[in-house]
């Protein structure tokens, strides 16, 4: 397999970022090259310390008095009544954040479920993009308000360069419309794709190429998407 | 360079000699998780050796290297209670970050030209082995890493120095050695393969 390849350009992040998001991808479903890249890592630690060099003395200073200033994130812990699932590889790395995660994460995957058209292997793929996001060293949950009704909660990787999207309380959409999902950034609205329906109600969307958006916007628009938004989006902050 | 006084706590290789075993570095990082200072102290104090070695190797230029280090330890400070020790041993999971931001930041156009001035004073295009006048610390585990690269094939080595030692992407390395994509990620990844054996790294 191709991503198989990536693994060693991965551990010395040679990586451009396309390739990057596909090893992560991949890793999230292949024991082997987890094993892989663990122990070209621990190779890179032994490298890192043949450099060993002592920065000088202030360098503490500062990074104590910044670190004092500085609020740490959240630390793990297990919320009651959330059971792993079996080989969940980011279970144990990011508890606080899959108890928060699992009810939308089965929404994501649930209208990934019901898309007729989908095969088994795209379900399979979505999956692993799913745990992929929420495996991320640096994935960020965001909530916030759309419009008047409804709320939306997003995930966000900058490393993984992508945006899970949840929304509640959207009104159906009519015959031939769709939500479309915008990134909002200094240059304007780039399309990120659109909101799948989940069997309870409630809309998602998977979305690649996030780069730095401040926001997130929804649209309803012509089934299948439109280039630039035909009125002006709801929003909320990332 | 200045001169450090007192003892060099990062001098301790990760392997043997070294004062902290991987799980009471560990234990450190998880109290630090809670706010514990002294621990976070003692963090950095074992770490901040190759942390600032390994960006200064990426980056050249001695104060940008400060300054990324600085942020790879806020950044561990901020984020240590995900510091997960099943997917791989604390020294691990701080020097990632190290090279991550090293090379991020070589690959940022700032960069640039203080790189092009530091390399004047330093030389680019050397391994380790080659003994440029440096204070490098850990002349065991240099020794050995010296040993083991000096075993890679001149290609390997050549993909290895371009990518993790000076932060190309394979892309960049293939169209500067002149050699298919395809090559360089193969011996990228049999160097590594050779590096790992040789320094008989088991996990």
């Amino acid at each position: 397999m191709r991503a198989h390849g990536l693994i060693a350009g991965y551990a010395v992040d040679a990586l451009e970022p396309e390739e990057r998001a596909e090893a992560e991808r991949h890793l999230a479903a292949c024991d082997e090259c987890r094993r892989d890249l663990e122990e070209f890592r621990e190779t890179l630690v032994r490298m890192a310390y043949a450099e060993s060099e002592e920065p000088s003395a202030e360098l503490w200073s500062r990074i104590s008095a910044s670190a004092r200033r500085t609020r740490q994130n959240p630390p793990p812990t297990v919320p009651e009544g959330v059971v792993p699932g079996p080989g969940r590889w980011w279970y144990g790395r990011f508890p606080w954040l899959v108890a928060a995660a699992c009810a939308l994460v089965a929404v994501v995957l649930g209208a990934a479920l019901v898309a007729v058209d989908r095969h088994r292997d795209d379900v399979s793929r979505h999956t692993a993009e799913v745990e992929a996001l929420l495996a991320a060293p640096d994935t960020h949950m965001h909530e916030g308000s759309l419009g008047d009704e409804a709320r939306a909660t997003a995930f966000t990787s900058y490393e993984m360069d992508a945006l899970m999207l949840v929304v509640e309380g959207l009104p159906d959409t009519p015959p031939g419309m769709a939500y479309q999902v915008w990134y909002v950034d200094e240059d304007g609205m780039r399309s990120a794709g659109m909101l799948e329906p989940s069997p309870d109600g409630r809309y998602s969307a998977m979305s690649h190429d996030m780069g730095e958006p401040v926001q997130v916007g929804v649209t309803l628009e012509p089934e299948g998407g439109m280039p630039e938004p035909s009125k002006p989006p709801m929003k909320f902050d990332l | 360079m200045e001169q450090v006084s007192g003892i060099r706590t990062g001098a301790r290789g990760p392997g043997r000699g070294s004062a902290l075993s991987d799980e009471d570095l560990a234990s450190l990082v998880r109290q630090t998780a809670l706010g514990d200072f002294a621990a976070f102290e003692r963090v950095y104090r074992e770490l901040s050796g190759p942390v600032f070695g390994v960006v200064r190797r990426v980056l050249l230029d001695e104060a940008q290297s400060e300054e990324v280090a600085q942020e790879v330890f806020l950044d561990v400070w901020r984020n240590c209670g995900r510091f997960a020790p099943e997917r791989g041993t604390a020294r691990s999971w701080v020097l990632v970050i190290a090279h991550r931001k090293a090379v991020d930041r070589v690959r940022s156009e700032e960069s640039a030209t203080a790189r092009v001035a530091a390399a004047g004073r330093l030389e680019p295009e050397t391994t380790p082995a080659d003994g440029v006048e440096r204070h490098v610390e850990n002349t065991l585990e240099r020794e050995k890493v010296r040993r083991c690269l000096r075993r890679l094939t001149q290609l390997q080595k050549d993909v290895v120095r371009l990518t993790y030692y000076t932060g190309h992407t394979q892309r960049e390395a293939a169209e500067l050695l002149k050699v298919p994509l395809t090559t360089v990620k193969g011996r990228l990844r049999d160097g590594l393969i050779r590096l790992r054996d040789c320094l008989g790294v088991i996990t």
